[in-house]
Parts: structure tokens; sequence; C-alpha cells
């Protein structure tokens, strides 16, 4: 009942600090539209790279053009949650919170400060690119030759939930150096660096990077993995290994961060 | 019962050393000299129920430091410490709803919508149901004077009616313990009299525990009874503040008006005079003298008006702080 109630008040907040979000981010009516453009013409030029691709080729390490799409549109929708809710709170805003004090405002509030931190803006000029990413996932299902089974779908939003909790938790880590470093956004381009490249296969990169990318700095996790197991080729060991690896990240991700939180020596007065 | 209680409450900062300038810099990108600053150190005292402390000390003394322990904030090196029973760097949400931390150089309020957005957020966080909280928010801005003010975008205020909305923001949840860290700076001459007010009517309305630390030696006199000096991390001095001029002030101050003109040569043998023009003058005396220097003046000179005063507050911090040592 406990666990109810709770849920029921962390709902409420997220609810609270999204409409605050939205009403902050419509304070200035010519930038939300022109934001919503900009966000939209992004996702068409990245499906028209794809489609130059694909003109000259028809399989990249083995995924047809439907395939690949397929991937892409799976980092599309996790990168739509991941934006609009804590990563750029976590690698943008935190570390300028820490640094004009808002983040010791929220220090004394009575409520989960990793949760505020984390949803504290809801990104709302970024909703629109679910409406492209929704597309994609129609063109590329058309262009699919498997079958489609109920097991492997319910395998793949399994899978997608844990793509978001392993984003969530490498984002957090690399957040919680902000305790000691105040300033550093460059951890924002590193992080969105390294994500970008789970749009692709992981299969496209060959020798010690393929290990790197499928189990040790696993973006395979985001994109590519989700993707095989919507398509039955994902073996169970490797669906069993991404869900111990994040669960365990998110273990380590959540001791750091408490960690920072202890030794941290917050802006001056 | 005391409701606030330190004890050998210490905070150590490690920092690091720069030589000065360009070399200076690329050098502490490679090769840096660590240094530890004690910023608190090893203090106690106690606050009971309804009391009104205030803070003093100069720039770098740790009373932010200390308030930022209290508030659960930063963690001590050394020492403990008790507010309503809890250990403020446990953090708990029970201890959180209990106090209000307003700090005058920082904003809570989200600088582009009106505070009242502000003001409703912190309802859903601090879990105040609709009626205490119309309650509370109409008393707050009835006495702070700011009604339509909180329909207006932050950045569209003037500092003091942002800091008023401030106040208003930490206090929604009616908090048992308040600490102010100079929430008056910046603020222009009336404007500080207005916030005054409002905070020495909020503690005895409500018998609100506080803590106040200000630059403003006005803002200390006005409202506490009782002040904690704290110079280089170490408390120098807690008690009433009239025994605070007794023990630190050896001297009274005569104000005199004079009928006609009097040479300032012939009144600086009974003290230092510190304000003179034409016929009005002020003579620092011995504490213990006063009386007789006065009868004295009083029969030499053609006096029209004579005042023996206590000296200001501001006047007897800069003693303290200005000889480095008490």
């Amino acid at each position: 009942m406990n666990f109810v109630k709770k849920i029921i008040r962390y709902l409420k907040l997220l609810k609270a600090f999204s409409i605050i979000s939205l009403m902050d981010q419509m304070a200035y009516p010519h930038n939300f539209w022109l934001a919503i453009i900009t966000k939209t013409l992004r996702i068409a030029i990245i499906m028209l790279f794809f489609k130059a691709i694909y003109l000259k080729v028809n399989n990249i390490s083995g995924w047809g053009f439907g395939e690949a799409l397929f991937i892409f549109a799976t980092f599309s929708l996790i990168d739509f949650i991941a934006n609009v809710t804590f990563f750029r709170n976590f690698l943008f805003w935190f570390s300028k919170y820490l640094k004009n004090g808002f983040f010791d405002y929220r220090m004394v509030k009575p409520a989960n400060l990793q949760f505020m931190t984390a949803f504290q803006q809801i990104d709302f000029m970024d909703l629109t690119t679910i409406l492209p990413t929704l597309l994609l996932y129609w063109y590329a299902l058309n262009r699919m030759t498997a079958v489609l089974s109920i097991v492997n779908s319910i395998l793949y939003f399994v899978l997608l939930a844990n793509a978001i909790l392993f984003i969530y938790s490498f984002v957090l880590i690399l957040s919680t150096f902000n305790f000691w470093t105040i300033r550093s956004t460059g951890w924002g381009r590193f992080a969105a660096g390294i994500l970008w490249m789970a749009r692709y296969p992981t299969d496209i990169y060959s020798g010690i990077f393929k290990t790197v990318f499928n189990f040790i700095l696993p973006i395979a996790f985001i994109a590519t993995w989700p993707a095989k197991a919507f398509l039955g080729i994902l073996s169970w060991q490797n669906i069993l290994y991404s869900l111990v690896f994040t669960a365990i990240l998110f273990w380590l991700a959540n001791r750091f961060w408490n960690f920072g939180l202890k030794h941290y020596s917050s802006a001056s007065s | 019962m005391n409701t606030i209680s330190v004890k050998n409450l210490s905070k150590t900062f490690e920092s690091y050393k720069k030589t000065p300038g360009l070399a200076g810099s690329f050098k502490a990108l490679f090769s840096r000299e660590k240094i530890f600053k004690k910023a608190v150190d090893d203090i106690s005292f106690e606050i009971k129920e309804g009391e009104l402390v205030g803070f003093l000390g100069p720039n770098g003394a740790g009373k932010t430091t200390t308030l930022k322990m209290l508030a659960g904030i930063l963690y001590p090196t050394s020492g403990e410490a008790k507010i309503l029973g809890y250990t403020p760097w446990e953090r708990k949400n029970e201890y959180k709803k209990q106090f209000a931390f307003v700090m005058g150089q920082k904003s809570q309020l989200w600088w582009d919508l009106p505070a009242m957005e502000t003001f409703i957020l912190n309802r859903e966080i601090y879990e105040i149901d609709k009626k205490s909280f119309e309650r509370t928010l109409e008393e707050l801005t009835e006495l702070l004077g700011i009604g339509d003010i909180i329909k207006i975008p932050v950045r569209n205020l003037s500092l003091g009616q942002r800091m008023k909305c401030e106040i208003v923001a930490s206090l929604i949840h009616s908090p048992k313990v308040l600490f102010l860290d100079e929430p008056t700076i910046g603020l222009d001459v009336i404007a500080q009299k207005k916030m005054r007010d409002f905070i020495k009517h909020y503690n005895e309305e409500r018998r609100t525990t506080i803590i106040l630390t200000s630059h403003y030696m006005e803002d200390i006199g006005a409202l506490c009874k009782r002040v904690i000096i704290i110079n280089l991390g170490k408390i120098i001095y807690d008690g009433p503040i009239a025994s605070l001029i007794e023990k630190y002030a050896p001297y009274k101050v005569l104000k005199i008006t004079f009928e006609k003109e009097v040479k300032k040569s012939d009144l600086e043998k009974f003290g230092k005079v510190s304000v003179f023009n034409g016929d009005v003058f002020n003579i620092e005396v011995p504490r213990k003298e006063s009386a007789r220097i006065a009868a004295e003046i009083l029969n030499k000179f053609p006096v029209d008006d004579i005042l023996i005063d206590e000296p200001e507050i501001r006047d007897i911090i800069r003693l303290i702080f200005g000889k480095g040592k008490v």
C-alpha cells in the first residue's frame, strides 16, 4: 500500500514538473515554434542519410534496409524518451543548477533528490520528434521480412525498458562527476556522442570494437539487441547478460551518486 | 526544550592553490597544491523554541557554512547537531518538511514564470493540502504587501519584490525552523525595513525558531535579542546584544547640542570626538565616568541639550573585527 502511495506521489510530482516546464518553454513563443521546426528537420535529414546509403548497397553486415531502419526507429524511440525526461537534466541543467545554487534549494526539499534532478525539466519541444519516429516504425515494419511473434514482441519491450535504464545509469554516473568538477558541460557531448553510435547495428564494428560495444560499453543494449530480440535472433544468454549488466550498472550508479552527494561541498555563499 | 543544539561542529574544505596568471593556470592542470581551510572550527550552541538569534561575522567567517550544515546541504567534518530531534545531514524528508532555508544571494523561483507557479510546485513537493496552502499564501502575501506581484514573471520584478516572493516560496509549508541567510542583501533602506518588520512579526506570531545572518547591523539590532558572533570559524561571542555592548564598548556616547559654537579642542580632553559640526557634538567617554563628565560639561559650557547614549552595534562590530581579536 505504501509503495502504491509512493508511486502516486511521484507521478503527481512528475505532472507538476511537466506543467511548470511546459509553461516555462512557452514563455518565449518564437523560440518554442522554432525549436519544433528544427527538431523535425533533424530527423528528416538522418532519414535521407539512411536512404542515401541503401541506394548504393542493399545490406550492411547482414542488416537489410527495413531491419536497419527498425534499429534506427528503436534508437529514435529510446533517444526520444531519454531526451524528453532525464538526459538534459543530468548532463546540462544539473551542472548549471549546481553553479547557481538552485541545487542547494532542491536539497532541502522533501522529495527524492535524484528524482527531482532527473525530471525537473520535461522537454516538451522534443515531444514532436515522436511523430517522425512513429512513421519510421511503420515504414520499417512494412519492409521487414521477419515473422512477428508475441513472445518476441514482449521481449522487445522488456529490452526497451532495459535500454532506458541502461542510459539512465550511464548518464547518472557521468553527471555525478559534476559534484567535484561543477563546471563540465563536456559530459553532455561525450555521452551524446557515444549514445549516437547506437543508431547503427553494432555488427558493423569488427574485432575489439565489436566486443567493446556489445559487452563492455554495451551500446548494443540500446537498439541493436532489442531489435534482434524482436526478430528472434538474440540468444537467451545475451538477453540475460544485458538485464544483469544493467541492474548492476544501475546499482553502481546509485552508490556513486550517493557518494557524490555526501562529498558535495556546495557553491560558495 | 532546545530546538537546535550544536556540539563541536567543524567543517574543513579542501581546495587547490594556484599561482596567478595564465602560466599558473597551465601548471594547475597538471599539479596542484592541496590546501585545507577550516571554515567552521569546533562550534557549539543551543537555541530554544521561538528564539530569533543573529549570526554575525565578516565575509568568510563560516556563517553560511554553518547554516548549510544545519540545513543538511553539507556534511560536517566532525561534530553533532540535532534540530527538532533530527540530524540534518541524514536528510530525512520528515525533517525537510519542518524547516526552510532562504539564501539571499540565490533564487529558487522560476525566472521566466510568475512566482505563483513556483508556489504551486512547492505545494506538490511539500504535499500541502489546498486549503492550508491558500490560507498560508493569503496570510503571507498580505503581510508582505504583494498581491498582484505574484502573477508577474519573476524576471520583471525588482530585487525587493523578488525577495518577498522568495520568502513566500520558502514559508509556504509553515516551517518550525527558519534559516535566513542575508535576506536583506542588496535591498534599499525601505525594503530592508519592511523585510525586518515581516521577520519580527512572523517570529512573534508563529513562534518560529529563526537563525538570521546579515551584514547589516540594523537587521540584527532591530530583530535579535541574542547574537552569536563568529570569526574565522570560531564563536567569539554568544549572548544578549545588551551585554555585547557593555563587554566590547568600554565607552558611552554623549550627544550634545550647544547654544552657540564651541571649539573642538575644548572638548577633546573629555574623550574622543566622533562627530562635530559647529554646535552638535558626539563624544565617546569612559562608561563609568559618563555621568560625571556630562555634569562637568553642563556646568562649563552653554549646553542646549545633552543625551547619554549607547554606542551603535555597527561601531562595536567594527571595533571587534577591526582589531582582529577580542
